[in-house]
């Protein structure tokens, strides 16, 4: 089999990323189900509002969290196949030649359903880790019956067993996809997206080129650097206001889902288009070319997709933020009104600046550690 | 002129440890076309990375014009990279997502040369300019790596089995070419071949054995590329 567990170990992006989307989706699901079997014990009209807001909050969550956090592992887990079969496409190409069908060697992708496996079942756990104090807090004024945390066989069935079974299916439908092609071109190393003859462009010079010429390469990758500069961007800003809408228990959990997937996806972009140009790194360094001229071409391509990723997560936080306050939780007693908070939106430009800028220069001064040799002697 | 002085360099660590360079000296003249001739595991390939900067020596020296390389630090050393030298290699190491044309001004930009369509004219491959590395025979993408190399203008050029991966008819068109660009416009070539055929092409050849310079020998009698046997 071309595919090892081992390999799987690699995918720990989406274990990171699965682990916080059921964390976060079991965490309010499970208190939603505890929270409708209390629903015959509520006798006033203000416990009824709350009680509402409390499951309409439990749906936007999951359904907003869970269902973008789910939508990126899919992307990433589209990356992985593609990014492990255009790597070991020679291998493949030879089990191919030798008689191998698609099927057999794409039954072999069905393995990376297990990081998605161990995602969700550390997810899992976590939350119950969470639960008693979340629940607790929930309910801090009193409003509802006291509610006992009680475990659910179901949620473990949706958000453990069904999300591993259904990344494997899609793991071998999707490298079945990617597998049907002619076996000379796996063999050859030959990648079916070709680069585009662009006449207009042909003015530019060699490293701006170079700099189009990656990003039209790996698109993926232009996604993941924004998405992680819209989890940075959108969970400090929504975090900095948790104390006063939910609480600090709320606000340190967004705040570090936040920076865990930001510098979670952050390091497999930077990486992958790193490893996937070291070839290209050690010729332009063989021909002259700086550690500075190296970085412009293979990183500051991505620079705009971080920062409008950026701008996307201020204006997501605000919307939500705002849609929870004016609509879901309109007819609560003494929630606080929402307005855009202009001073944390600067200080969290600041610090993405300082990070995004320090992490793309410490990556392009490593681009200096590339041996030259390896070139030479492959 | 670079002289080259008591080269030494080991790989490997503990009883693996050995000699790959082992007090190598002589000194090659501007503009000469040197051919360094051994067997596989000889030393020649080592020789030729420390010569070119590509890795540094165990001990010795290695001078360009009285410049030291071991002196140089990492910058300084990009720079005489970027002003002096440039590489052809057997897999032609080409930029798979740029074109003929995008990859002839990697080496073109760096030395401000506009006019680097006459080196894509000079290889033949005007017509193919628009054309990716995948779209190319082998012999088609070597002939890319020279225009490369020489739209930079290098004082020193350097090539490391350049036809081991070409047939014999693609192989002898691409070192003629080579052969004749040295000529008129002068520089340096110091080429590494297991091929004692193509030896026969260059001004001096320098044997090596066992990380050891066995023979330096002035080719009295060159020939061209469709002269010597392959």
């Amino acid at each position: 089999m071309i595919v090892s567990i081992k390999d799987s170990v690699k995918l720990f992006g989406i274990s990171i990323m699965t682990c916080c989307a059921v964390t976060v989706c079991n965490l309010f699901l499970n208190y939603y189900i505890d929270l409708k079997s209390i629903a015959d014990l509520i006798d006033n009209q203000y416990a009824q509002a709350f009680y509402d807001a409390q499951i309409m909050t439990a749906k936007v969550v999951c359904a907003v969290s869970g269902g973008c956090l789910a939508a990126t592992t899919v992307v990433m887990l589209f990356f992985y196949i593609k990014h492990y079969i255009d790597s070991h496409s020679r291998q493949i190409g030879i089990l191919k030649a030798l008689g191998y069908s698609d099927f057999k060697i794409a039954k072999g992708f069905s393995v990376f359903g297990l990081s998605v496996l161990v995602g969700c079942l550390i997810g899992y756990l976590l939350s119950f880790l969470l639960m008693p104090q979340f629940y607790e807090l929930q309910n801090e004024d009193g409003y509802l019956p006291e509610l006992s945390v009680h475990q659910h066989w179901i949620l473990f069935v949706l958000l453990v067993v069904a999300p591993t079974l259904l990344f494997a299916l899609i793991a071998v439908c999707y490298s079945l996809l990617k597998l049907n092609q002619p076996c000379v071109n796996l063999l050859k190393g030959i990648v079916k997206s070709k680069g585009k003859n662009r006449n207009s462009k042909d003015k530019k010079n060699f490293v701006a080129e170079m700099r189009s010429s990656v990003l039209r390469s790996r698109k993926t990758l232009v996604f993941f650097i924004a998405f992680s500069s819209f989890c940075f961007s959108a969970m400090i800003q929504m975090s900095s206001s948790m104390d006063e809408l939910a609480s600090e228990m709320m606000g340190l959990m967004i705040l570090i889902i936040g920076i865990v997937l930001a510098f979670t996806t952050l390091y497999i972009a930077v990486t992958t288009v790193i490893r996937s140009n070291q070839k290209n790194i050690a010729m332009m360094r063989v021909f002259g070319y700086d550690s500075s001229d190296c970085k412009h071409s293979v990183l500051d391509g991505y620079r705009p997709a971080a920062y409008i990723g950026f701008v996307i997560g201020s204006v997501y936080q605000y919307l939500l933020l705002k849609i929870m306050v004016d609509i879901v939780f309109a007819g609560i007693e003494g929630v606080p009104n929402y307005e855009f908070d202009f001073p944390i939106f600067f200080i969290t430009l600041g610090i993405f600046i300082v990070v995004y800028e320090g992490i793309m220069f410490a990556y392009g001064r490593s681009m200096k550690q590339i041996p030259l040799k390896q070139i030479m002697s492959e | 002129m670079i002289e080259i002085n008591d080269l030494t360099k080991f790989y490997g660590k503990g009883e693996s440890r050995f000699k790959a360079l082992d007090g190598v000296s002589v000194s090659i003249n501007d503009g000469e076309f040197i051919v360094i001739l051994g067997a596989s595991g000889s030393g020649k390939s080592t020789f030729l990375n420390v010569i070119s900067g590509l890795e540094t020596a165990d001990g010795g020296t290695v001078a360009y014009d009285g410049q030291q390389l071991d002196k140089m630090s990492e910058k300084e050393l990009t720079k005489f990279r970027r002003e002096n030298t440039a590489y052809i290699f057997q897999q032609y190491y080409l930029l798979p997502h740029l074109n003929v044309e995008k990859n002839v001004r990697m080496g073109a930009d760096l030395n401000n040369n506009k006019d680097y369509l006459k080196f894509i004219e000079a290889v033949g491959l005007s017509e193919k300019r628009k054309k990716f590395p995948s779209e190319l025979s082998g012999g088609e993408q070597q002939r890319v790596a020279i225009a490369r190399a020489l739209a930079k203008n290098p004082k020193v050029l350097f090539l490391d089995e350049p036809t081991g991966a070409l047939d014999e008819t693609t192989g002898r068109l691409v070192l003629d070419y080579i052969i004749k660009l040295q000529k008129e416009q002068c520089f340096t070539m110091i080429m590494v071949t297991h091929n004692a055929n193509i030896a026969e092409t260059a001004d001096k050849i320098i044997r090596m054995n066992s990380g050891k310079i066995v023979s330096v020998t002035e080719n009295t009698n060159k020939k061209t590329a469709y002269e010597i046997g392959w």
